[in-house]
Order: C-alpha cells, then sequence, then structure tokens
C-alpha cells in the first residue's frame, strides 16, 4: 500500500559544502540519501514529493559536519499481508518463483502455487506450467499475488506470497 | 561416579548448618543460616579440589563423618515411612530432654522456646531437599535377581534372630530395601561399611560382597523412581532398552500397571533366513516340535550378535508364501481387526504388537524423528482404508478403542505429552489451538504456563474467561506467512516464514539460506527477530576463508550445530566437520578483474561473464583467482558464489584503464614497452594488435577500444538496439554477430557501443569534446602558470589517474577523462573538487617530465582534434570556477562542445515530430507553429501547422525556427553528430542545455540551436 507521509531525517553534511548552494546539496543530499532506502518501520521511501523545512544548521563540533533538520513528505510502499500486488517475475526456481512489485520482492514458494501448475524443469527458460498447458509462469510475467508474510528488516522488506487464490495469476 | 561424589559433596556442605543447628539451633535465624550457607559454599570450592583427586577414599570419609547426624537429618525430607517414626522418637527424646533442662526456666521462656522449634520445623518443611539432605550412607549390593524379596526377608530373619548377641554380631544396619524398579540391587542403610559387612555374612544371595557406597542423590532417584506413576497413554511413544529392537521407536497401544507390563506397535525385526532354517528344520522332525523350539531359542542370541535383522513392516502375503504353516490369521475379517500370528508374536497393519515390561524401554523424553513418524503415519493411511473397507459393525468394545487409537496415535496429540523432557515448548504469547477434549478446535493465546498447566485466553466471542489446558491438549498455531524460529531440533537457532502448515510439520522459507526446511510444529515460536544463523564455531567464522582437509580452499557459508557448509573453488558445496576443517586464511590477497583493475576484499563487482553475468555483489574472500562473491540477487549458499577474477569487474572502478593502456603501448613502444600494461592485457591477446596500432596512432593518435570479444550494442541503422558479440574488428569496422540470431552484420566502429559503457567514439566526435576540456582548455587558459605539484599530490582526481607514468597518459585518453564524467559521479557534490582541482592538475602536467610524452606526435594530434579548439576557451565566458553549480558538472565542458560542434553547427537541420514556429521571413502563416512531418529535401520539409491540422509541403527551413524547448521537454538533436538522438532536456542554461539520452541515459550537452522540441 502506498502512503503519502510526512518524515524527518537529520542530515549532516559536510562542511565543504557551506556555500552558496548549501542548501539545494541538502536537498539533492536528502535525495539521494532517502530516496530508494527501506525502513522497517515504514516500507520502502519511493520518491521525495516536496522538502517542507530545512531547520537552521548546527555545526558538530566533533567532525565539523553540518546536522540539519529536514521534514519531508515522501510516498511511502508498504507491503501488508493480505494485500494483493502486481508483480513481475525475476527468477524461477524449482522451489517456487521470485518476482518484484518495484522494489520489494516476493518469494511464491511452490507450496503457494496453484497444485495443477507445475515446474517445468525441461524447457529452456524455467517456468511453471498448469496442466493443461494453457497457464505458464516464466521470468518477466506479469502476476498478481496475494502477500502471506513479510519479513521486516532494518533495510529490507521480503515477502513471501501466493497465487493460490481465486483471481491470482499470470495476468495475461 | 564422579559426578556423583561430587553432589553427595554438594550436599554435604549444603547440610553444613544444620550441624551447627545440633548447638545452636534455638537462636538461629535466618541471617546467620544464610551466613553459614555462604561458608559452606566457600568451603565447598576448596574441598571440591580435594575431592576430584581422590574419589573413592574422600567419599567414605565424607560418609562416615556424616554418619553422626543422619538420624536427625532424616527427619524433615523423607517420606520414608521407617525412617519417619525413628526421627519422631528420636525427637521427640530429644525434646524431652530438653525440656527437663529447661524445666527451672520461665513460663513465658518455656512458650518462646516452644515458638522457637515450631519455626525450626516449619522451616525446615519449606526447605529443598538439596538443602537439607540427610548424611546418611546408603549401600548398594548385588544379588541374582529374582532373590531380592527373599534376601531381605532372610535378613530380617537375620536380624531377629541376633537381636540378644552381642553387639559385633547383632545386625546394626538401619534399614534395607530392593527396589521393585531395579532388579538385583538391594539398598542398605547403615552408618558403616562394617556393619554392612557384618550384616550380610553368610548370606548366599548376594552376587557380590562389597558394598559399594551410593551418593545420597542417587537414593533420592532410585527412591523417587518408583513413586513417579507411568502414564503411559495410547500413542505414548517409547525407545526400547534391550534386544533386537533396541533404541527403535515404538508406540504404546495398550499398559497394564498391575504387571507393568506394555504392549507396543514396533517396526517388525524378523530374520527370514532364521525363520528359512528353523523351517527346514520343522520340516525334518516336526513331530519334536517343542524341544526344537528351545533349541531355536537357544540359537537366537548368537544369531543377533551377527547381524541385526532389517526392520520392515511385515508383509503377510510374503511371510504366507514362505511359511504357509506358521502363519496363522486372526481376529474378525469383516471389521478389518485383522493380525496374523507368526512366530508366536502378533502382527497387524505390517507392524509387531509386542508386550514388554515396562523396565525394558524408556517412556521419557522420547522424540520420534520425522522420519520415524513418517513411516507409522504411512500406516495410518492403510489404516484408514482398512476401516473403510470393514462395513461391519459388531466390533467389541476393545476393537473400536483399539481401532479409534490407532487413528488417533499419531495425531499431534501425543507428540508435546512425550517431549516432557524438553520442558515445555509453549511460551507466553503462542497461539495455540486446542486438540483434545470439548474445547477442540479453540484457538487461544498462552497466558501463562505453569509446570502442569497452560492458561490460555481464547480466542472466541462467547468465552471470555481464562481457561486452563493440559501441555497435551494444546498444540501450537501457525499461519502461512508468520515468521518464525526454529528453538530446537536439528535447524535449530534459524528463522523463517512459514510456506505451509501439514498436520504435524511445518515448511519454512529460511531466512538466512532462502531454502526451505521441514520441521516440527512444537519446534517453532514465532518470533520478529531475524536470524544471521550461528555465526561462530570453534575459531571459524561466518565467511571466513579455510583449507579443508583435502586441500581445498573454500569459503564458509553457513555454520551449522558442528559443522560448516563450506562452498569450494569450484562452486561445489560441502558439509565439513569442525575437526575436519583446516587453517583459516587471512591473507589479504588481492586478483584483477577483467579490466585489469585490482580487486580488493570487501569491493563491489559486477559479473560480466559466466552463470552469474550481471550479479553485483561484495567480494567476500579472494582466493588465487577465484572471488567469492555475496550478492542480494542471488539465492543460493545464502547469497555467496565463486566466480574467477576475470569475469568480474570493479564496480566504479577505472574501466578503460585498459583501452588507456593499449593506446598507451604503442606510444611506449617506441621506447619502454611496459611489462605491466601488457600484462593487464595478456589475456585478450592484445600484444598483437598493439603493434598495428602503433603505427596507426602515429598518425592520427586514435584510441582503440579493442571491443574484439565484447558484447556492444548497436547504435544506428537498421540493426540499432541490438545486442551483439564483436568476432573481428578492423580500425573502423567491426563484425558483429547478433546474439539474437547469430547473423554477422559488418558495421562501423562508432556505430556500436560497448555494453555498460558510455559511447566510445571517434576523436572528433562530440563526446570527446564534452570529455577532455578539464585538462585542454585549462592549459590553453594557464599555460605557463606555475607549477602546482604539491597541490597535485592532494588531489585526489589526479592521484587517482596517475599513479604510474601510464596511467598518467591513459588519464589524458578520453575514455579516462570520461570516467571521472561517468555517470557514477556527476551530480555529486564531489564533483566540486574537480572544478577545484584541474587547474594545478594541468599545472601539473606541465611541470611534470611526463610532459615529455605530450611532446609526442601522437599525443598532439590527439589532444588537439578540434580545431579552434583554445580559442573557443576565451570565447566562452561560462564560469570555470569552483563555484560552479555542482549539480550542472558538465557546464564547464559546453563551451568545447559547441566549438568541436562548430563546423557542424549549419543552419540546416534534420528532424521529424518537432515544432517549428514560422518566421518574420515567411511568406504564409507567420507566426504560426506546426510540426514537422518529413524532410522532404535537405533545406525543405512538409509540415502540419498545430492549430488547424492542415499539412503544408515544401516550406524552406529559413521561413522556419526551431521552437526551443523548455526544461523537461523530449527533444531530438537536429544537427551534428547526434542527429536523431532523442531525450529529455534535463538542464537548460541559456544557449546550452543537458539532454538525457534515452538511448544510454547518458548527459549530454547540446547547445540549444541544436535540438529540436519533439512534438508526441
Amino acid at each position: 500500500m502506498f502512503f503519502h507521509l510526512t518524515l524527518e531525517k537529520d542530515l549532516h553534511i559536510h562542511p565543504k559544502h557551506c556555500g552558496p548552494n548549501l542548501f539545494t546539496i541538502a536537498q539533492q543530499q536528502l535525495y539521494s540519501e532517502v530516496e530508494g532506502t527501506c525502513s522497517g518501520r515504514y516500507g520502502f521511501i519511493i520518491t521525495i514529493t516536496s522538502v517542507d523545512f530545512i531547520s537552521k544548521g548546527k555545526v558538530l563540533e566533533s567532525s565539523g559536519y553540518v546536522v540539519f533538520q529536514v521534514r519531508y513528505k515522501a510516498i511511502i510502499f508498504k507491503p501488508f499481508k493480505g494485500e494483493v500486488l502486481d508483480a513481475i517475475v525475476t527468477k524461477v526456481t524449482n522451489l517456487g518463483f521470485f518476482a518484484e512489485a518495484g522494489p520489494l520482492s516476493i518469494f511464491v514458494s511452490t507450496h503457494l502455487i496453484p497444485s495443477d501448475m507445475e515446474f517445468d524443469a525441461q524447457s529452456a527458460n524455467p517456468c511453471f506450467v498448469s496442466d493443461d498447458g494453457k497457464h505458464k509462469i516464466s521470468k518477466d510475467d506479469e502476476v498478481r499475488l496475494q502477500i502471506k508474510g513479510t519479513r521486516v528488516d532494518a533495510t529490507e522488506i521480503f515477502a513471501i506470497g501466493s497465487i493460490r487464490e481465486d483471481y491470482l495469476g499470470v495476468i495475461s | 561416579m564422579a559426578k556423583g561424589s561430587e553432589d553427595e559433596f554438594d550436599e554435604d556442605d549444603d547440610v553444613f548448618p544444620d550441624e551447627e543447628d545440633e548447638e545452636e539451633e534455638d537462636y538461629l535465624d535466618e541471617d546467620e543460616e544464610e551466613e553459614e550457607e555462604d561458608r559452606g559454599r566457600k568451603k565447598k570450592k576448596s574441598k571440591r579440589e580435594r575431592y576430584i583427586s581422590s574419589l573413592i577414599e574422600d567419599e567414605a570419609e565424607a560418609g562416615s563423618e556424616d554418619d553422626e547426624y543422619d538420624e536427625d537429618d532424616l527427619i524433615a525430607e523423607k517420606d520414608f515411612v521407617e525412617p519417619r517414626e525413628n526421627e519422631d522418637k528420636e525427637y521427640s527424646r530429644g525434646e524431652h530432654l530438653n525440656f527437663h533442662t529447661n524445666l527451672q526456666k520461665t513460663d513465658e521462656e518455656i512458650e518462646e522456646y516452644i515458638k522457637q522449634r515450631a519455626e525450626i520445623y516449619m522451616r525446615d518443611d519449606e526447605e529443598d531437599f538439596d538443602d537439607n539432605l540427610p548424611k546418611q550412607s546408603y549401600w548398594r549390593l548385588k544379588c541374582r535377581t529374582g532373590e531380592e524379596r527373599h534376601f531381605i526377608a532372610q535378613m530380617m530373619q537375620k536380624m531377629l534372630n541376633t537381636q540378644n548377641y552381642p553387639l559385633e554380631e547383632r545386625v546394626l544396619i538401619k534399614s534395607i530395601m530392593a527396589p521393585q524398579h531395579l532388579p538385583g540391587h538391594i539398598y542398605v542403610e547403615a552408618e558403616r561399611e562394617t556393619h554392612v559387612k557384618q550384616a550380610i555374612k553368610g548370606m548366599t544371595a548376594l552376587l557380590s560382597f562389597t558394598p559399594m557406597l551410593i551418593p545420597l542423590k542417587d537414593i533420592i532417584e532410585i527412591i523417587s523412581t518408583s513413586k513417579k506413576q507411568l502414564d503411559l497413554k495410547r500413542g505414548t511413544w517409547i525407545r526400547v532398552k534391550l534386544g533386537k529392537y533396541k533404541n527403535d521407536i515404538g508406540q504404546v497401544i495398550g499398559y497394564d500397571p498391575a504387571k507393568s507390563r506394555v504392549i507396543v506397535k514396533i517396526i517388525p525385526r524378523i530374520d527370514f533366513s532364521e525363520e528359512d532354517k528353523k523351517k527346514n528344520e520343522d520340516e525334518e522332525e516336526e513331530h519334536q516340535e517343542d524341544d526344537l523350539d528351545k533349541s531355536k531359542k537357544k540359537k537366537k542370541p548368537e544369531k543377533r550378535k551377527r547381524s541385526r535383522p532389517q526392520a520392515r513392516f511385515f508383509n503377510h502375503d510374503d511371510v504366507q508364501k514362505r511359511f504357509p504353516q506358521k502363519i496363522t490369521q486372526r481376529g474378525n475379517k469383516t471389521s478389518g481387526n485383522i493380525y496374523y500370528i507368526f512366530n508366536n508374536e502378533k502382527y497387524q497393519d505390517g507392524f509387531l504388537h509386542k508386550a514388554l515390561r515396562v523396565s525394558s524401554i524408556f517412556t521419557d523424553g522420547v522424540q520420534p524423528t520425522l522420519e520415524e513418524l513418517a513411516k507409522f503415519s504411512q500406516d495410518k493411511d492403510s489404516d484408514k482404508k482398512r476401516t473403510y473397507d470393514s462395513d461391519d459393525s459388531d466390533q467389541s468394545d476393545s476393537e473400536d478403542r483399539q481401532k479409534s487409537s490407532t487413528s488417533t496415535m499419531l495425531s499431534t496429540a501425543n507428540l508435546p505429552q512425550i517431549a516432557k523432557k524438553p520442558i515445555t515448548t509453549f511460551a507466553k504469547g503462542d497461539t495455540v489451538k486446542v486438540i483434545e477434549g470439548d474445547l477442540k478446535n479453540l484457538m487461544g493465546v498462552v497466558e501463562s504456563v505453569d509446570e502442569n498447566s497452560i492458561t490460555i485466553m481464547p480466542i472466541h466471542e462467547d468465552i471470555n474467561d481464562l481457561l486452563l489446558f493440559k501441555e497435551s491438549e494444546l498444540q501450537k498455531y501457525f499461519k502461512i506467512g508468520d515468521h518464525v524460529k526454529v528453538i530446537s531440533g536439528r535447524y535449530e537457532g534459524e528463522t523463517g516464514l512459514v510456506l505451509r502448515v501439514e498436520d504435524i510439520t511445518v515448511v519454512l522459507l529460511s531466512d538466512l539460506t532462502m531454502t526451505e526446511v521441514k520441521v516440527k510444529i512444537q519446534d517453532i515460536q514465532e518470533c520478529s527477530e531475524i536470524s544471521t544463523g550461528k555465526l561462530e564455531l570453534g575459531n571459524y567464522q561466518l565467511h571466513d576463508l579455510v583449507q579443508t582437509s583435502n586441500h581445498k580452499i573454500g569459503i564458509i557459508i553457513k555454520v551449522e550445530r558442528d559443522s560448516f557448509k563450506i562452498l569450494d573453488e569450484h562452486g561445489n558445496l560441502n558439509t565439513v566437520k569442525l575437526q575436519e576443517v583446516g587453517n583459516k586464511r587471512r591473507n589479504v590477497a588481492t586478483a584483477l578483474d577483467a579490466h585489469g583493475n585490482t580487486l580488493n576484499k570487501g569491493d563491489m563487482t559486477e559479473v560480466v561473464d559466466g552463470l552469474y553475468k550481471g550479479k553485483q555483489g561484495n567480494i567476500l574472500q579472494i582466493s588465487r583467482t577465484f572471488l567469492f562473491i555475496k550478492s542480494k540477487d542471488v539465492f543460493e549458499n545464502g547469497g555467496v558464489f565463486v566466480v574467477r577474477s576475470n569475469y568480474a569487474s570493479l564496480l566504479g572502478g577505472n574501466r578503460n584503464k585498459q583501452p588507456g593502456g593499449s593506446f598507451n603501448s604503442p606510444q611506449n613502444s617506441f621506447g619502454n614497452q611496459n611489462s605491466n600494461d601488457s600484462g593487464f592485457r595478456g589475456g585478450r591477446g592484445g600484444g598483437g594488435r598493439g603493434g598495428g596500432r602503433g603505427g596507426r596512432g602515429g598518425g592520427r593518435g586514435g584510441r582503440d577500444d579493442s571491443p574484439l570479444h565484447k558484447v556492444v550494442t548497436i547504435k544506428t541503422g537498421n540493426w540499432k538496439g541490438y545486442i551483439g558479440i564483436v568476432k573481428e574488428c578492423t580500425d573502423d569496422w567491426v563484425q558483429v554477430e547478433l546474439q539474437t540470431n547469430s547473423k554477422k552484420i559488418n558495421l562501423k566502429k562508432s556505430d556500436i557501443l560497448l555494453q555498460n559503457q558510455r559511447p566510445q567514439v571517434d576523436s572528433n566526435s562530440l563526446y570527446l569534446a564534452s570529455k577532455t576540456p578539464v585538462y585542454d582548455p585549462s592549459m590553453s587558459v594557464h599555460g605557463g602558470s606555475s607549477s602546482g605539484a604539491s597541490r597535485y599530490n592532494s588531489d585526489p582526481w589526479s592521484t587517482r589517474s596517475m599513479d604510474t607514468p601510464q596511467d598518467y597518459s591513459s588519464s589524458t585518453t578520453p575514455g579516462t577523462s570520461y570516467s571521472a564524467y561517468s555517470p557514477y559521479t556527476p551530480n555529486t557534490p564531489s564533483e566540486i573538487h574537480r572544478h577545484d582541482q584541474y587547474t594545478p592538475y594541468d599545472n601539473h602536467q606541465r611541470g611534470t617530465p611526463n610532459l615529455g610524452n605530450m611532446s609526442t606526435p601522437s599525443i598532439n594530434s590527439y589532444d588537439t582534434p578540434t580545431p579552434g579548439y583554445s580559442h573557443s576557451q576565451y570565447d566562452q565566458p561560462t564560469p570555470q570556477s569552483p563555484y560552479t553549480p555542482h549539480n550542472q558538472p558538465q557546464t564547464p565542458q559546453s563551451p568545447n562542445i559547441e566549438e568541436a560542434e562548430e563546423e557542424a553547427d549549419s543552419p540546416i537541420w534534420k528532424g521529424i515530430n518537432i515544432e517549428v514556429v514560422f518566421t518574420a521571413s515567411s511568406p504564409v502563416h507567420v507566426g504560426k507553429h506546426a510540426l514537422v512531418l518529413e524532410n522532404t529535401t535537405e533545406t525543405t520539409c512538409k509540415l502540419q501547422l498545430l492549430d488547424t491540422k492542415e499539412t503544408v509541403s515544401n516550406i524552406s527551413q529559413e521561413h522556419l525556427e526551431l521552437v526551443p524547448p523548455a526544461k523537461k521537454d523530449r527533444v531530438v538533436v537536429v544537427k551534428g553528430n547526434y542527429t536523431g538522438h532523442e531525450g529529455t532536456l534535463f538542464v537548460l542554461l541559456g544557449a546550452i542545455g543537458v539532454v538525457k539520452i534515452d538511448a544510454n541515459l547518458d548527459f549530454k550537452v547540446f547547445k540549444m540551436s541544436q535540438l529540436g522540441k519533439l512534438l508526441t
């Protein structure tokens, strides 16, 4: 699920940047430090929509770095149990397949793939094929899956998904 | 034995306070007691050392020391019937005496005294066994099995008989017992060993006449085991202690406490060869069967020693065929309760139903392994089948019970119950499900765990009270997707996500290894932490480089309980025991990547070839030419894989080092050949080409990307965007074999692009111009200014490219300088350095002896590919100060681009879908905007007016003006070398724009006049 949240961060800026473009640099540093990261609490920070506030800087005595408190709005992606997502298959193995929904990587185990789909080891690119041969899941296919569980790390979120439900599976 | 003695010894010390009690019992309060205990503990330490040295003697010593207090101490804690009586006597006597001495005291004093006494009693009762054990001595004797009771009776008789004898002939032992569960063992309580010896003198039932001192702790066990009530429920798992079925798993199907016999279901181990023999014998002497049986029984033990028959299910068909006479079928056929009698043993559903003595089985903490469980549950299915087959309902009560028991036997109900020893596996907060009783299938959350019961808060609308359950009635409950931790068993410590929940097992996706792991449900617990796995074992840590026994080197990718998973240089995975792991490698090896960069531990690399092509990761270890890389994109082996170092490429490294080097080598070939350089290129046979280029280099100073055998992308033409491998290459042409259809096509060298690399173009291209200004313009600007060599030294940029003379010259190649501008670096604040530094850097160039190189024709010709280049520097007022906005690093280069393009910068443009406006000079449509549909000739085009959608043809470009794009507009390059490239205008600075080219996502700087606004 996506959220638009206001977040805060302490930016440490090297003293060499203390010049005319300080705030531009601060903003850029914020972008580079924050965008694309993942916090266990909020989820993936997709993009910063606006920087609302940059406090006055405070020079740290020990290092000379300048600390700014920055408040910004960002679009955040946090996966939840039970959420249904569209994802792109990135890797297919005999244990299941991995898919990515943006920054989130999801593992769909064979246990959570409908039992009528089987791993086809013969074919050139590994895939899961349904008994009637109509459906096939291989790399780069789009699938719709439901998140069954997440493992939330400080810096990473990993999920396992299921396509063993109605209306889930390959989206053609 | 050693443990025992220590235990006893603890005992001794713990009781120590009591010794003092004898005198000052009355005045003892809690504090004093603690002090005493402290003292005792200290004493214990010193004493223990002594004890370890000579066990047996000291034991004896301890025993005799203790004797004096025996009787008194026994009182409080033993439930012995006999001693209790003794105690009471002793106490009352003692008290009596005391009382008399106290008679003179006042009533208050007496009252006080009695209270204290009471307190002591109370306290004693509360105290543990451990604190207050009697220092009694027990001696063990062995007698012939079966004669224990008889022996005791004899002793009693002897005691009575000798009652009036002189002291030395009397039986002076205190008590004697023969626990039922320990056949052949007799325990004698006595003060001294001599008493025991004297008492047993002349007894015939004994096997040995040397009494063995037994530590008191053991006595507790000996006595208490008899009290422990055996709860052998149907379905309890047991293991057989002895015999053919030793250590085999079995399941209780019946228990007779009176006879202390259990009927156990077990996988039979029938020795058919033995049976064959018997059969033959049987046939020979059928009439003497009884005798034969006996002889057979005698034979059996020998056989058993030789080989243990395989455990396999009883297949009555097989047996029927082989021994038709010996097998009989019994039971009710219709009810499905058929069993077979074979060799006097009962077999049902493939299992042997065997009656065993309780003493010959282990019941405590028996945990079936998964395989064993599987075997027993296989049968469950067949059971069911049989049950379904049966249509008759006239089963006897017992049969019915039996049947239901077999089907429930394997339910998880039995598992936690058996697992009593590993403490309780439930913890507060666990979600559980009731699996037995009225409230079956009720869910709840564990509130508290007691010794015998578990309190749960049911998850149910109507039940809001806490409920008590036995451990055996509950089962943990997990859902798919729960994050759990394995708390016991083989995979202990691992965490993972639940993929599947089966009856009694759960399949996890391990966080650590990304593999599936099957564990028992009671072995897991919900948790949020993520295990990193065990990181250490012995001296070794995860990701250590170690030598394994067979002189292989590998990296530890997983630490298990007592072994490692080691990935060797060839990518093989082995499990190696701790003992077999050899030396740890601590060398700081380095290796060279595909581009000749030095790789160190911890560097980020990308694999450019082989199985793991495209994967990026950190180098964990380097062994010779093998890199052990950990990547997030790889799921096997915990993300660790091994590649040859020449398949890897250092990220952020100097990709063009090699081309730079090759450019350099022709130069060097005039003078000194550089061994290092050729070393870098050796693998690609570059040496041969080097010579050829040397000749050419003199002429033009052009550079050779040597794309041979590299994967390239085609930039233009019909095959634009296709990827192929360069099969052959000349100075200007390359032959590319397409990946898509193996077609070989010839292309101009300028039309290909090395993968993952910015375009390498011929020297007069716009690119080159855009890449070189750092050095050249400043040369003209600052030419002849003072030397800045000292500043150079502090310059990170120049040092990087100038470690060696070779590097120096390579740093002047477009490729290298490009790397400074590579996509990895633009827009970073550090860019500022470059602006700061290029001046001193150039000064340095001037000042260094290397400059000699600069005067070689090749360099010159190379360095001045753009006429009018230096004056451009003056023309362009664009600031090059360090204060140039950092996010637009390209700015200072822009003048050069323009100048480079000067020649090509004609008023004629080319392109479609661009927006134009009619100039005032136009005969028609003045001021109107239009879309270019077609370039009919070089100077004319076909347009569609934007407002009226009217199409007009043959409009001369003289009458048109390009509409200047705005920031973020889609643009197309309409003039110059880059004509046709589309992109997005990223930065707009007056007459200059920075365009992000779609084709390779590179940033390019163009004059605005070169850009047309795309209309889509």
